[in-house]
Protein backbone atom coordinates (compact mmCIF):
# COMPACT_ATOMS: atom_id res chain seq x y z
CA UNK A 1 0.00 0.00 0.00
CA UNK A 2 1.37 3.63 -1.05
CA UNK A 3 2.29 5.39 2.31
CA UNK A 4 1.91 8.57 0.50
CA UNK A 5 -0.28 11.12 2.17
CA UNK A 6 -2.03 13.90 0.11
CA UNK A 7 -2.96 16.69 2.93
CA UNK A 8 -1.40 19.75 1.19
CA UNK A 9 -0.64 18.71 -2.23
CA UNK A 10 -4.46 18.12 -2.86
CA UNK A 11 -5.37 20.82 -1.09
CA UNK A 12 -8.81 19.71 -0.34
CA UNK A 13 -8.65 20.25 3.27
CA UNK A 14 -8.06 24.02 2.61
CA UNK A 15 -11.53 26.49 2.67
CA UNK A 16 -10.73 29.80 1.48
CA UNK A 17 -11.20 32.90 4.26
CA UNK A 18 -12.08 30.11 7.09
CA UNK A 19 -8.72 30.41 8.72
CA UNK A 20 -8.56 34.10 8.57
CA UNK A 21 -12.22 34.48 9.28
CA UNK A 22 -11.17 32.20 12.78
CA UNK A 23 -7.71 34.21 13.08
CA UNK A 24 -10.03 38.03 13.06
CA UNK A 25 -11.63 37.13 15.69
CA UNK A 26 -8.95 35.74 17.79
CA UNK A 27 -5.93 37.32 20.22
CA UNK A 28 -2.22 37.55 18.70
CA UNK A 29 -1.97 34.98 21.74
CA UNK A 30 -4.62 32.73 21.18
CA UNK A 31 -3.36 32.58 17.22
CA UNK A 32 0.19 31.63 18.22
CA UNK A 33 -0.92 28.96 21.34
CA UNK A 34 -2.37 26.90 18.30
CA UNK A 35 0.36 27.06 16.33
CA UNK A 36 2.76 26.37 19.34
CA UNK A 37 0.23 23.50 20.62
CA UNK A 38 0.27 22.12 17.05
CA UNK A 39 4.39 21.94 17.41
CA UNK A 40 5.09 22.70 13.68
CA UNK A 41 8.24 23.06 12.84
CA UNK A 42 9.57 25.40 10.22
CA UNK A 43 9.93 23.45 6.47
CA UNK A 44 12.54 25.84 4.95
CA UNK A 45 15.51 23.15 6.36
CA UNK A 46 16.60 24.48 9.87
CA UNK A 47 13.24 22.85 11.91
CA UNK A 48 13.01 25.91 13.98
CA UNK A 49 9.34 25.37 16.03
CA UNK A 50 6.86 27.74 14.53
CA UNK A 51 5.02 29.20 17.39
CA UNK A 52 8.01 29.80 19.50
CA UNK A 53 9.48 32.08 16.52
CA UNK A 54 6.52 33.80 16.18
CA UNK A 55 5.84 34.12 20.27
CA UNK A 56 9.66 35.65 20.18
CA UNK A 57 8.26 38.32 17.63
CA UNK A 58 4.98 39.01 19.22
CA UNK A 59 6.64 39.89 22.25
CA UNK A 60 9.32 42.50 20.80
CA UNK A 61 7.84 46.48 21.91
CA UNK A 62 8.23 47.98 18.68
CA UNK A 63 4.44 47.92 17.38
CA UNK A 64 6.03 48.01 14.05
CA UNK A 65 6.44 44.70 12.20
CA UNK A 66 6.99 42.27 9.37
CA UNK A 67 5.83 39.33 7.63
CA UNK A 68 8.10 37.43 4.84
CA UNK A 69 7.32 34.37 2.79
CA UNK A 70 10.76 33.21 2.18
CA UNK A 71 9.60 31.59 -1.60
CA UNK A 72 13.51 31.87 -2.59
CA UNK A 73 13.70 27.62 -3.12
CA UNK A 74 17.50 28.12 -4.45
CA UNK A 75 18.56 24.83 -2.85
CA UNK A 76 19.27 22.31 -6.41
CA UNK A 77 17.09 19.28 -6.56
CA UNK A 78 13.80 21.81 -5.00
CA UNK A 79 11.31 22.26 -6.22
CA UNK A 80 7.86 21.66 -3.56
CA UNK A 81 7.52 25.20 -3.05
CA UNK A 82 6.95 25.92 -6.64
CA UNK A 83 4.60 22.96 -6.76
CA UNK A 84 2.36 24.04 -3.67
CA UNK A 85 2.65 27.70 -5.14
CA UNK A 86 1.18 26.89 -8.35
CA UNK A 87 -1.50 24.26 -7.09
CA UNK A 88 -2.69 26.85 -4.40
CA UNK A 89 -0.87 30.09 -4.15
CA UNK A 90 -4.15 31.53 -1.56
CA UNK A 91 -3.98 29.04 0.72
CA UNK A 92 -0.04 30.19 0.87
CA UNK A 93 -1.01 33.77 0.99
CA UNK A 94 -3.98 33.20 3.58
CA UNK A 95 -0.82 31.77 6.04
CA UNK A 96 1.12 34.92 5.77
CA UNK A 97 -2.45 36.71 6.74
CA UNK A 98 -2.61 34.73 10.03
CA UNK A 99 1.00 35.85 10.93
CA UNK A 100 0.06 39.58 10.13
CA UNK A 101 -3.17 39.32 12.15
CA UNK A 102 -1.39 37.56 14.85
CA UNK A 103 1.62 39.61 15.48
CA UNK A 104 -0.33 43.09 13.83
CA UNK A 105 2.16 43.27 11.10
CA UNK A 106 2.33 46.91 9.40
CA UNK A 107 3.20 44.47 6.12
CA UNK A 108 3.98 41.41 4.56
CA UNK A 109 6.25 40.57 1.95
CA UNK A 110 6.96 37.45 -0.39
CA UNK A 111 10.49 37.01 -2.08
CA UNK A 112 10.22 34.95 -4.78
CA UNK A 113 13.13 33.69 -6.77
CA UNK A 114 13.60 35.20 -10.47
CA UNK A 115 13.48 31.83 -11.71
CA UNK A 116 9.86 31.83 -10.64
CA UNK A 117 8.66 35.04 -11.95
CA UNK A 118 6.61 34.22 -14.86
CA UNK A 119 3.80 33.05 -11.95
CA UNK A 120 3.56 36.06 -10.51
CA UNK A 121 0.59 37.67 -12.68
CA UNK A 122 -1.42 34.51 -11.19
CA UNK A 123 -0.44 35.88 -7.58
CA UNK A 124 -0.76 39.21 -8.24
CA UNK A 125 -4.49 37.79 -9.31
CA UNK A 126 -5.04 35.49 -5.91
CA UNK A 127 -3.92 39.01 -3.76
CA UNK A 128 -6.33 41.19 -5.68
CA UNK A 129 -9.65 38.20 -5.64
CA UNK A 130 -8.33 38.43 -1.14
CA UNK A 131 -8.59 41.75 -1.39
CA UNK A 132 -11.97 41.73 -2.77
CA UNK A 133 -13.10 39.79 -0.19
CA UNK A 134 -11.49 41.36 2.68
CA UNK A 135 -9.27 38.83 3.38
CA UNK A 136 -6.11 41.23 2.86
CA UNK A 137 -6.17 45.46 2.99
CA UNK A 138 -7.93 47.61 5.59
CA UNK A 139 -9.53 46.00 8.65
CA UNK A 140 -9.34 42.53 7.72
CA UNK A 141 -12.55 40.57 8.43
CA UNK A 142 -13.57 43.31 11.03
CA UNK A 143 -9.95 42.90 12.70
CA UNK A 144 -9.11 46.24 13.27
CA UNK A 145 -5.98 45.26 11.79
CA UNK A 146 -4.91 46.37 8.02
CA UNK A 147 -2.32 44.45 6.30
CA UNK A 148 -1.54 43.56 2.76
CA UNK A 149 0.64 41.53 0.43
CA UNK A 150 3.91 42.55 -2.21
CA UNK A 151 5.82 40.62 -3.76
CA UNK A 152 9.41 41.27 -4.51
CA UNK A 153 11.70 38.90 -6.75
CA UNK A 154 15.04 37.95 -5.97
CA UNK A 155 17.71 38.41 -9.04
CA UNK A 156 19.73 34.97 -8.67
CA UNK A 157 21.77 34.73 -5.88
CA UNK A 158 21.15 31.57 -4.10
CA UNK A 159 22.32 32.87 -0.38
CA UNK A 160 19.58 35.38 -0.34
CA UNK A 161 17.62 32.05 0.93
CA UNK A 162 19.33 32.78 4.24
CA UNK A 163 16.74 35.14 5.69
CA UNK A 164 19.29 37.65 6.73
CA UNK A 165 20.51 37.88 3.53
CA UNK A 166 16.95 38.10 1.82
CA UNK A 167 15.81 41.02 4.18
CA UNK A 168 19.25 43.12 3.09
CA UNK A 169 17.88 41.93 -0.78
CA UNK A 170 14.49 43.46 -0.39
CA UNK A 171 15.77 46.73 1.71
CA UNK A 172 18.09 47.35 -1.64
CA UNK A 173 21.65 46.12 -0.32
CA UNK A 174 23.73 43.42 -1.76
CA UNK A 175 22.06 40.14 -0.27
CA UNK A 176 25.02 39.45 1.86
CA UNK A 177 24.16 37.52 5.51
CA UNK A 178 24.35 39.50 8.92
CA UNK A 179 26.23 38.35 11.74
CA UNK A 180 23.79 36.51 14.09
CA UNK A 181 22.30 37.04 16.79
CA UNK A 182 20.68 39.92 16.55
CA UNK A 183 17.73 37.15 15.48
CA UNK A 184 14.84 38.42 12.56
CA UNK A 185 12.28 37.72 14.91
CA UNK A 186 13.67 40.73 17.03
CA UNK A 187 15.71 42.84 14.51
CA UNK A 188 14.72 42.00 10.85
CA UNK A 189 13.41 43.83 8.28
CA UNK A 190 14.57 47.63 8.26
CA UNK A 191 15.82 46.74 12.08
CA UNK A 192 12.23 45.80 12.84
CA UNK A 193 11.03 42.50 14.56
CA UNK A 194 10.25 39.99 11.35
CA UNK A 195 8.78 36.58 11.19
CA UNK A 196 10.48 34.83 8.17
CA UNK A 197 9.32 31.43 7.26
CA UNK A 198 9.30 28.70 4.45
CA UNK A 199 6.35 28.64 1.55
CA UNK A 200 6.33 24.85 3.41
CA UNK A 201 5.59 26.64 6.50
CA UNK A 202 2.98 29.45 5.32
CA UNK A 203 0.77 26.88 3.82
CA UNK A 204 0.20 24.82 6.65
CA UNK A 205 -1.02 27.72 9.06
CA UNK A 206 -4.55 27.67 7.38
CA UNK A 207 -5.33 24.17 7.92
CA UNK A 208 -3.58 24.29 11.61
CA UNK A 209 -6.25 27.37 12.44
CA UNK A 210 -9.28 25.60 10.52
CA UNK A 211 -8.92 22.04 11.98
CA UNK A 212 -7.05 22.33 15.42
CA UNK A 213 -3.49 21.08 16.96
CA UNK A 214 -4.99 17.66 17.36
CA UNK A 215 -5.62 16.82 14.10
CA UNK A 216 -2.70 18.44 12.73
CA UNK A 217 -0.86 15.88 15.33
CA UNK A 218 -2.34 12.69 13.88
CA UNK A 219 -0.23 13.20 11.20
CA UNK A 220 3.80 12.48 11.90
CA UNK A 221 5.65 11.15 14.52
CA UNK A 222 5.79 12.46 18.20
CA UNK A 223 8.17 15.58 18.68
CA UNK A 224 7.59 16.19 14.49
CA UNK A 225 4.41 15.74 13.46
CA UNK A 226 2.52 16.63 10.24
CA UNK A 227 2.93 16.10 6.76
CA UNK A 228 6.03 16.67 5.00
CA UNK A 229 6.68 17.62 1.52
CA UNK A 230 9.58 15.87 -0.58
CA UNK A 231 11.12 16.86 -4.18
CA UNK A 232 12.88 13.65 -5.76
CA UNK A 233 14.97 13.61 -8.82
CA UNK A 234 17.38 12.36 -10.57
CA UNK A 235 17.42 8.62 -11.05
CA UNK A 236 14.00 7.42 -10.26
CA UNK A 237 11.08 6.46 -12.47
CA UNK A 238 8.35 8.82 -11.08
CA UNK A 239 10.38 12.26 -10.00
CA UNK A 240 8.31 15.15 -8.34
CA UNK A 241 6.86 16.25 -5.41
CA UNK A 242 5.52 13.95 -3.01
CA UNK A 243 3.96 14.26 0.73
CA UNK A 244 5.16 11.79 3.58
CA UNK A 245 4.24 11.50 7.18
CA UNK A 246 7.23 12.95 8.98
CA UNK A 247 9.69 10.42 10.25
CA UNK A 248 9.60 8.20 7.20
CA UNK A 249 12.45 6.34 5.89
CA UNK A 250 14.34 6.95 3.42
CA UNK A 251 13.75 3.84 1.74
CA UNK A 252 10.08 3.83 1.52
CA UNK A 253 10.58 7.44 -0.12
CA UNK A 254 12.86 5.47 -2.84
CA UNK A 255 10.10 2.66 -3.24
CA UNK A 256 7.45 5.38 -4.00
CA UNK A 257 9.53 7.18 -6.40
CA UNK A 258 10.98 4.05 -8.27
CA UNK A 259 14.50 4.15 -7.46
CA UNK A 260 16.32 1.16 -8.80
CA UNK A 261 19.86 -0.23 -8.69
CA UNK A 262 20.78 2.93 -6.28
CA UNK A 263 24.34 3.91 -5.08
CA UNK A 264 23.60 7.56 -3.60
CA UNK A 265 21.65 9.57 -2.61
CA UNK A 266 22.15 12.95 -1.38
CA UNK A 267 19.54 14.58 0.84
CA UNK A 268 18.54 17.86 2.20
CA UNK A 269 19.87 19.39 -1.26
CA UNK A 270 23.36 19.95 -2.29
CA UNK A 271 24.32 20.93 1.44
CA UNK A 272 23.29 17.86 2.86
CA UNK A 273 24.43 14.57 3.04
CA UNK A 274 25.19 12.25 0.65
CA UNK A 275 24.09 8.85 1.60
CA UNK A 276 25.13 5.54 1.22
CA UNK A 277 22.49 1.86 0.77
CA UNK A 278 23.42 1.31 4.40
CA UNK A 279 21.82 4.46 5.63
CA UNK A 280 18.90 3.91 3.49
CA UNK A 281 16.61 2.46 6.23
CA UNK A 282 17.37 5.76 8.45
CA UNK A 283 14.30 8.23 9.00
CA UNK A 284 13.78 11.76 7.20
CA UNK A 285 13.86 13.13 10.80
CA UNK A 286 15.96 15.13 12.64
CA UNK A 287 18.14 13.52 15.50
CA UNK A 288 20.89 11.82 15.86
CA UNK A 289 20.19 8.86 13.87
CA UNK A 290 18.36 11.19 11.42
CA UNK A 291 18.66 12.25 7.97
CA UNK A 292 18.01 15.94 7.13
CA UNK A 293 14.65 16.47 6.45
CA UNK A 294 15.20 19.85 4.06
CA UNK A 295 12.95 18.03 1.46
CA UNK A 296 15.85 17.03 -1.31
CA UNK A 297 15.85 14.15 -2.53
CA UNK A 298 19.01 13.51 -5.14
CA UNK A 299 19.21 10.01 -6.40
CA UNK A 300 22.19 8.35 -8.06
CA UNK A 301 22.31 4.90 -9.62
CA UNK A 302 25.48 2.56 -9.91
CA UNK A 303 26.64 3.95 -12.83
CA UNK A 304 27.23 7.52 -11.43
CA UNK A 305 30.48 8.89 -10.55
CA UNK A 306 30.49 10.76 -7.04
CA UNK A 307 33.51 12.59 -7.62
CA UNK A 308 31.98 14.37 -10.38
CA UNK A 309 29.01 15.02 -8.70
CA UNK A 310 30.81 16.44 -5.34
CA UNK A 311 32.56 18.72 -8.17
CA UNK A 312 29.33 19.72 -9.45
CA UNK A 313 28.57 20.84 -5.98
CA UNK A 314 30.91 22.50 -5.05
CA UNK A 315 31.33 24.50 -8.35
CA UNK A 316 27.67 25.71 -7.41
CA UNK A 317 28.98 27.11 -3.97
CA UNK A 318 32.14 28.50 -5.05
CA UNK A 319 29.84 30.77 -7.55
CA UNK A 320 27.18 31.01 -5.29
CA UNK A 321 29.54 32.01 -2.14
CA UNK A 322 28.83 35.82 -1.64
CA UNK A 323 32.72 36.33 -0.57
CA UNK A 324 32.29 38.08 2.70
CA UNK A 325 34.02 35.92 4.58
CA UNK A 326 37.59 33.92 3.62
CA UNK A 327 36.83 30.57 4.72
CA UNK A 328 34.39 30.19 2.64
CA UNK A 329 35.29 32.43 -0.68
CA UNK A 330 38.69 30.53 0.03
CA UNK A 331 37.94 27.25 0.46
CA UNK A 332 35.22 26.65 -1.85
CA UNK A 333 37.78 28.37 -4.52
CA UNK A 334 40.06 25.28 -3.25
CA UNK A 335 37.62 22.89 -3.05
CA UNK A 336 36.62 23.14 -6.64
CA UNK A 337 40.49 23.22 -7.62
CA UNK A 338 41.58 20.24 -6.08
CA UNK A 339 38.47 17.84 -7.00
CA UNK A 340 39.49 19.06 -10.43
CA UNK A 341 43.14 17.62 -10.01
CA UNK A 342 41.30 14.40 -8.37
CA UNK A 343 38.82 13.81 -11.31
CA UNK A 344 42.11 14.01 -13.88
CA UNK A 345 43.79 11.25 -11.40
CA UNK A 346 46.34 13.33 -10.39
CA UNK A 347 45.77 14.06 -6.58
CA UNK A 348 47.17 11.78 -3.84
CA UNK A 349 46.04 11.23 -0.10
CA UNK A 350 47.40 14.24 1.00
CA UNK A 351 45.60 16.36 -1.12
CA UNK A 352 42.45 14.87 0.32
CA UNK A 353 43.89 15.13 4.08
CA UNK A 354 44.50 19.17 3.23
CA UNK A 355 40.83 18.95 1.96
CA UNK A 356 39.64 17.40 4.80
CA UNK A 357 41.41 20.16 7.65
CA UNK A 358 40.32 23.24 5.15
CA UNK A 359 36.49 21.83 6.10
CA UNK A 360 36.52 21.40 9.30
CA UNK A 361 37.94 24.98 9.11
CA UNK A 362 34.96 25.94 7.08
CA UNK A 363 32.30 24.09 8.94
CA UNK A 364 33.41 26.40 12.44
CA UNK A 365 34.25 29.47 10.83
CA UNK A 366 31.87 30.82 8.06
CA UNK A 367 29.57 33.44 9.06
CA UNK A 368 26.31 31.81 7.61
CA UNK A 369 24.48 28.41 6.72
CA UNK A 370 26.36 28.69 3.19
CA UNK A 371 29.86 28.37 4.03
CA UNK A 372 28.99 26.21 7.56
CA UNK A 373 27.22 23.24 5.48
CA UNK A 374 29.45 23.56 2.17
CA UNK A 375 31.71 20.69 3.66
CA UNK A 376 28.80 18.49 4.80
CA UNK A 377 28.51 16.45 1.15
CA UNK A 378 32.28 16.71 0.87
CA UNK A 379 31.89 14.41 4.56
CA UNK A 380 29.69 12.20 3.51
CA UNK A 381 31.30 11.40 0.66
CA UNK A 382 34.74 10.71 2.07
CA UNK A 383 32.56 8.49 4.44
CA UNK A 384 30.94 6.56 2.07
CA UNK A 385 33.24 7.15 -1.01
CA UNK A 386 36.32 7.73 -0.47
CA UNK A 387 38.15 5.07 -2.54
CA UNK A 388 36.36 6.25 -5.76
CA UNK A 389 38.55 9.74 -4.83
CA UNK A 390 41.69 7.93 -4.21
CA UNK A 391 41.80 5.71 -7.36
CA UNK A 392 39.87 6.10 -10.91
CA UNK A 393 39.29 4.39 -13.90
CA UNK A 394 41.72 6.56 -15.61
CA UNK A 395 44.57 5.66 -12.81
CA UNK A 396 44.60 2.60 -14.26
CA UNK B 1 19.37 60.70 -37.51
CA UNK B 2 22.55 62.42 -36.05
CA UNK B 3 24.98 59.80 -33.64
CA UNK B 4 23.96 62.96 -30.53
CA UNK B 5 20.31 62.87 -31.29
CA UNK B 6 20.12 59.53 -31.23
CA UNK B 7 22.20 59.38 -27.86
CA UNK B 8 20.20 62.20 -25.91
CA UNK B 9 16.22 60.16 -26.99
CA UNK B 10 17.72 57.56 -25.32
CA UNK B 11 18.73 59.34 -22.37
CA UNK B 12 15.08 60.68 -22.42
CA UNK B 13 13.59 57.53 -22.38
CA UNK B 14 15.70 56.81 -19.53
CA UNK B 15 14.61 59.31 -17.45
CA UNK B 16 10.60 59.13 -18.43
CA UNK B 17 11.08 55.15 -17.24
CA UNK B 18 12.97 56.28 -14.42
CA UNK B 19 10.61 58.81 -13.05
CA UNK B 20 7.30 56.28 -13.65
CA UNK B 21 9.13 53.78 -11.62
CA UNK B 22 10.22 56.66 -8.55
CA UNK B 23 6.52 57.25 -8.83
CA UNK B 24 5.62 53.40 -8.43
CA UNK B 25 8.09 52.23 -5.57
CA UNK B 26 9.12 55.91 -4.34
CA UNK B 27 12.36 56.81 -3.60
CA UNK B 28 13.71 55.49 -0.45
CA UNK B 29 16.46 52.47 -0.56
CA UNK B 30 13.97 50.08 -0.22
CA UNK B 31 13.00 50.59 -3.71
CA UNK B 32 16.30 50.14 -5.44
CA UNK B 33 15.78 45.88 -6.31
CA UNK B 34 12.32 46.20 -8.43
CA UNK B 35 13.39 49.84 -9.86
CA UNK B 36 17.33 47.97 -11.27
CA UNK B 37 14.87 44.93 -11.90
CA UNK B 38 12.43 46.64 -14.03
CA UNK B 39 15.44 48.78 -16.27
CA UNK B 40 16.98 45.68 -16.55
CA UNK B 41 14.11 44.37 -18.03
CA UNK B 42 13.75 47.03 -20.32
CA UNK B 43 17.39 47.71 -21.49
CA UNK B 44 18.70 44.65 -21.04
CA UNK B 45 21.71 45.98 -19.06
CA UNK B 46 22.03 48.46 -16.15
CA UNK B 47 24.28 51.16 -18.32
CA UNK B 48 26.39 53.85 -15.75
CA UNK B 49 23.22 56.63 -17.05
CA UNK B 50 21.17 54.39 -15.23
CA UNK B 51 23.45 53.90 -12.26
CA UNK B 52 24.16 57.56 -12.21
CA UNK B 53 20.42 58.59 -12.15
CA UNK B 54 19.06 55.96 -9.87
CA UNK B 55 21.59 56.88 -7.35
CA UNK B 56 21.43 61.17 -7.74
CA UNK B 57 17.66 60.20 -6.93
CA UNK B 58 17.92 57.66 -4.17
CA UNK B 59 20.64 59.67 -2.31
CA UNK B 60 23.20 56.95 -2.83
CA UNK B 61 26.71 56.98 -4.50
CA UNK B 62 26.85 55.41 -7.98
CA UNK B 63 29.56 52.92 -6.10
CA UNK B 64 26.57 51.80 -4.19
CA UNK B 65 24.44 51.31 -6.87
CA UNK B 66 26.89 49.19 -8.92
CA UNK B 67 27.75 47.23 -6.20
CA UNK B 68 24.21 46.21 -5.71
CA UNK B 69 23.45 45.84 -9.32
CA UNK B 70 27.07 43.73 -9.92
CA UNK B 71 26.11 40.99 -6.82
CA UNK B 72 23.15 39.79 -8.72
CA UNK B 73 23.49 37.24 -11.29
CA UNK B 74 20.32 38.40 -13.35
CA UNK B 75 21.08 42.10 -13.04
CA UNK B 76 23.50 42.86 -15.90
CA UNK B 77 26.40 46.12 -15.89
CA UNK B 78 27.14 44.86 -19.19
CA UNK B 79 24.85 44.56 -22.33
CA UNK B 80 23.77 40.79 -22.82
CA UNK B 81 21.09 39.25 -25.58
CA UNK B 82 17.83 39.81 -25.58
CA UNK B 83 17.21 36.44 -25.22
CA UNK B 84 19.27 34.72 -22.26
CA UNK B 85 19.16 31.29 -22.10
CA UNK B 86 19.93 29.72 -19.40
CA UNK B 87 20.39 25.74 -19.25
CA UNK B 88 20.17 24.22 -15.56
CA UNK B 89 23.19 22.82 -14.31
CA UNK B 90 22.14 20.63 -11.47
CA UNK B 91 23.01 17.09 -10.99
CA UNK B 92 19.88 15.91 -12.07
CA UNK B 93 19.59 17.86 -14.89
CA UNK B 94 23.41 16.73 -15.95
CA UNK B 95 22.00 13.17 -15.39
CA UNK B 96 19.44 13.73 -17.85
CA UNK B 97 21.43 15.15 -20.22
CA UNK B 98 22.28 19.01 -20.82
CA UNK B 99 25.68 18.50 -22.32
CA UNK B 100 23.75 17.23 -25.22
CA UNK B 101 21.02 20.19 -25.29
CA UNK B 102 24.11 23.08 -24.64
CA UNK B 103 26.25 21.19 -27.99
CA UNK B 104 22.37 21.54 -29.72
CA UNK B 105 22.21 25.00 -28.62
CA UNK B 106 25.85 26.15 -29.43
CA UNK B 107 25.84 24.45 -32.94
CA UNK B 108 22.35 26.37 -34.01
CA UNK B 109 23.05 29.51 -32.22
CA UNK B 110 26.68 29.86 -33.37
CA UNK B 111 28.07 30.77 -30.70
CA UNK B 112 29.66 28.75 -27.17
CA UNK B 113 28.69 28.27 -24.04
CA UNK B 114 28.92 32.21 -22.03
CA UNK B 115 29.10 34.38 -25.59
CA UNK B 116 26.13 36.71 -27.26
CA UNK B 117 25.69 36.52 -30.96
CA UNK B 118 27.17 38.95 -33.21
CA UNK B 119 23.35 40.44 -33.87
CA UNK B 120 23.13 41.15 -30.01
CA UNK B 121 20.16 38.33 -29.93
CA UNK B 122 21.11 35.51 -28.11
CA UNK B 123 23.07 34.71 -25.19
CA UNK B 124 24.05 31.20 -24.05
CA UNK B 125 24.40 30.57 -20.66
CA UNK B 126 24.37 27.62 -17.74
CA UNK B 127 22.38 28.40 -14.37
CA UNK B 128 22.50 26.85 -11.19
CA UNK B 129 19.56 24.92 -10.70
CA UNK B 130 15.99 26.48 -11.88
CA UNK B 131 13.41 24.52 -10.02
CA UNK B 132 12.73 21.91 -12.29
CA UNK B 133 14.71 18.96 -11.84
CA UNK B 134 11.74 16.82 -11.94
CA UNK B 135 11.02 17.61 -15.86
CA UNK B 136 14.86 17.49 -16.69
CA UNK B 137 16.72 18.92 -18.47
CA UNK B 138 15.70 22.16 -18.24
CA UNK B 139 16.36 25.63 -19.50
CA UNK B 140 14.71 29.17 -19.06
CA UNK B 141 14.72 31.87 -21.94
CA UNK B 142 13.96 34.84 -20.07
CA UNK B 143 11.23 34.53 -18.15
CA UNK B 144 9.60 31.07 -19.75
CA UNK B 145 10.83 27.54 -18.49
CA UNK B 146 11.25 24.50 -21.39
CA UNK B 147 11.32 21.26 -19.70
CA UNK B 148 11.95 17.71 -20.68
CA UNK B 149 14.30 19.14 -22.87
CA UNK B 150 15.87 16.73 -26.16
CA UNK B 151 17.71 18.26 -29.26
CA UNK B 152 14.87 17.91 -31.35
CA UNK B 153 12.58 19.79 -29.18
CA UNK B 154 15.65 22.36 -28.59
CA UNK B 155 15.67 23.41 -32.78
CA UNK B 156 12.00 24.02 -32.77
CA UNK B 157 11.73 25.99 -30.08
CA UNK B 158 14.70 28.35 -30.98
CA UNK B 159 11.99 28.68 -34.37
CA UNK B 160 9.76 30.76 -32.57
CA UNK B 161 12.66 33.23 -31.45
CA UNK B 162 14.23 33.92 -34.38
C1 LIG C 1 22.43 29.69 2.14
C2 LIG C 1 21.04 29.48 2.66
C3 LIG C 1 19.99 29.33 1.78
C4 LIG C 1 18.68 29.17 2.26
N1 LIG C 1 17.68 29.03 1.33
C5 LIG C 1 16.40 28.92 1.80
C6 LIG C 1 15.32 28.85 0.86
O1 LIG C 1 15.51 28.87 -0.36
N2 LIG C 1 14.06 28.75 1.35
C7 LIG C 1 13.80 28.73 2.70
O2 LIG C 1 12.64 28.68 3.12
N3 LIG C 1 14.80 28.80 3.59
C8 LIG C 1 16.09 28.90 3.18
N4 LIG C 1 17.10 29.00 4.10
C9 LIG C 1 16.73 29.00 5.54
C10 LIG C 1 16.26 30.38 5.98
O3 LIG C 1 17.37 31.13 6.44
C11 LIG C 1 15.24 30.30 7.13
O4 LIG C 1 15.74 29.46 8.12
C12 LIG C 1 13.87 29.79 6.72
O5 LIG C 1 13.35 30.55 5.68
C13 LIG C 1 12.94 29.86 7.91
O6 LIG C 1 11.67 29.32 7.58
P1 LIG C 1 11.04 28.09 8.37
O7 LIG C 1 11.24 28.33 9.84
O8 LIG C 1 9.62 28.12 7.96
O9 LIG C 1 11.76 26.87 7.91
C14 LIG C 1 18.43 29.15 3.65
C15 LIG C 1 19.49 29.28 4.53
C16 LIG C 1 20.79 29.45 4.06
C17 LIG C 1 21.89 29.62 5.04
S1 LIG D 1 29.82 31.82 4.67
FE1 LIG D 1 30.09 32.26 2.46
S2 LIG D 1 28.07 32.87 1.75
FE2 LIG D 1 28.02 32.97 4.02
S3 LIG D 1 28.56 35.08 4.53
FE3 LIG D 1 30.49 33.94 4.45
S4 LIG D 1 31.24 34.16 2.33
FE4 LIG D 1 29.09 34.75 2.35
Amino acid sequence: MSKEKRILLDGKEYKAGEAIKIAAGKSGEDIIKIIKDAGIKGRGGAGFPTGLKWSFCYNEKDPEKYIISNADEGEPGTFKDRVLLQKNPRQHFEGMVVGGLAIKAAKGYMYLRHEYKRFVPDFEKVLDDMRNDNHLGKNIMGSGIDFDIEIRLGSGAYVCGDESALLESIEGKRGEPRNKPPYTASQGFLNKPTIVNNVETWTYIPLIISKGAKWFKQFGKGDNPGTKLFSISGDVDKPGVYEFDKGVSLQTVLDEAGAKNTKAVQVGGYSGVLVAPQDFNKPLEYGPEGLPPGGSIIVYNNTRDMVEVLLNYMHFFYEESCGQCVPCREGTYEMVRTLEKIKCCEASSRDIDKLTELAEVMTISSKCGLGQTVPTPFFSAMENFKEEFLVRECAL
Amino acid sequence: MSVLSAKSSLTERIDNDLNKLFEKYGTTRAALMPILQEMNENYNYIGEYIIMKVAEILDMSATEVYGVASFYHFLRTEPIGDFVISVSDCTPCVMAGNEKIIKVLENELGIKLGETSSDGKFTLEKASCIGLCDQAPAMLINNDAYTDLTPEKVVEILKNYR
